[in-house]
């Protein structure tokens, strides 16, 4: 697997959404419009500790499935690779998102839409934070 | 058409246990390429396929004209019991069937890697094999003492104990089998005793070859069944009191990959 960043609506495909510009960090127009969660970064706290928040979507609302402090993906890699670090179901259906912690120190974040096709995404939280999408 | 026997790899393991189960073949796709063989040829082979939390083993035998592509499913009582997927359906109990591609048709069988043996009749090599502890050990030294290089290998006979596993979830976030198939997140463990089994695989000696078929430091890549109960999956080990080997030398190794014009795939837009 290598990761790539969001492809532009003309390099994928035609049209796109608009849904996808409120600061959202999966905010690709050509991958992310149909997409089963919508991963925001609060920033940080008097503490400096952000907050990656996962909301799923679905049955017509979205809702706030998963909330990860900064310190989980700062602080040393885990012993293991594919760690879980929470695991909900997606409002509206029985689709589940999990979020894994990664030795590399990315957060994955695995979902499925509502036919249980899957989305997959990757949280690259060095430099300036951004999703990545697996690519192979 | 071609006189030449080949080793015809889709995707590779590497790949696969990175998480691709996107760059899939059907049925369809590998049949139309054994057209290009003489009927007669032997296929045997490995692979598995992209129904998610339902991968299973592939199991390829038969001929270029009749070719059959054995799965065992993980999901079934007891695990790893074998249909041919190219006419029988997996039973609808267990896991639905979904495969990550928008655009592959969910019931039927997709793979995401396959490596399949097309053999010339005329390269066969046969030995007999009696009470070795280690299938594979036994079969990779007398394959690395004749000088094989790319081979399909049939192994016939009676097994001891038999440890194999069933793949169940290669995750699309990859795969870490560095410290061998372990994990039952990922894999269905079986363990057999004495039966009759069939074993169906591939072998490449070149080290530069292995991810393409395998791990590394791993040439062969064996998936059998036992012949009466019809279960199987992953040899991991067998103990082999005595059984007949056909390894069948390969001129070509043909590595396909299909559908690699965009790199990241399509999601849904709505």
């Amino acid at each position: 697997m290598i990761l790539l960043q969001g492809a532009t609506p003309s390099a994928l495909a035609q049209g796109g959404c608009l849904n996808v510009r409120d600061s959202r960090l999966n905010n690709s127009t050509a991958l992310d419009c149909g997409a089963p969660v919508v991963v925001y970064l609060q920033p940080g706290n008097d503490l400096g500790i952000g907050y990656l928040e996962i909301y799923g979507v679905g049955g017509g609302k979205s809702q706030l499935l998963i909330s990860i402090p900064s310190i989980t993906y700062e602080i040393a890699p885990p012993a293991r690779d594919r760690t879980l670090i929470e695991g909900a179901v997606i409002p509206g259906g029985n689709q589940s998102v999990g979020a894994y912690l990664m030795l590399d120190g990315t957060v994955l974040i695995e979902a499925a839409y509502q036919d249980g096709k899957p989305y997959v995404i990757v949280f690259d939280p060095d430099g300036s934070p951004r999703i990545l999408y697996i690519a192979f | 058409m071609t006189q030449r026997s080949a080793l015809m790899i889709y995707n590779t393991v590497d790949r696969l246990l990175r998480g691709d189960l996107f760059h899939t073949v059907t049925t369809a796709d590998v049949i139309e390429d054994l057209a290009a063989f003489p009927d007669d040829y032997p296929i045997v082979g490995v692979g598995t396929t992209s129904w998610m939390r339902r991968n299973g083993e592939i199991i390829a035998e038969g001929t270029a004209r009749v070719p059959k592509f054995l799965w065992a499913d993980p999901e079934s009582q007891p695990v790893g019991q074998v249909i041919d997927v190219c006419w029988q359906r997996p039973t609808p109990n267990g896991q639905a069937l979904v495969t990550p591609r928008l655009d592959d048709n969910d019931q039927e069988a997709n793979f995401p890697f396959m490596a399949l043996a097309v053999c010339n009749p005329a390269t066969a090599l046969h030995w007999q094999i009696t009470d070795a502890e280690n299938l594979h050990e036994a079969l990779i030294a007398e394959m690395t003492a004749r000088n094989v290089g790319v081979a399909g290998v049939e192994v016939r006979g009676t097994f001891g104990n038999v440890d194999t596993t069933d793949a169940y979830n290669v995750p699309l976030g990859g795969l870490d089998l560095s410290k061998g198939y372990v994990g039952d997140q990922h894999f269905r463990f079986s363990h057999y005793e004495s039966a009759e089994w069939v074993g169906r695989g591939v072998f490449t000696i070149n080290p530069s070859l292995h991810p393409f078929i395998s791990v590394a430091g791993h040439p062969l890549h064996l998936h059998g069944y036992r012949a009466e109960a019809k279960d199987g999956g992953h040899i991991v080990r067998a103990q082999v009191m005595t059984a007949e080997v056909t390894v069948w030398l390969l001129d070509d190794l043909i590595l396909r990959i299909h559908d690699v014009a965009h790199a990241v795939m399509p999601m849904k837009a709505v």
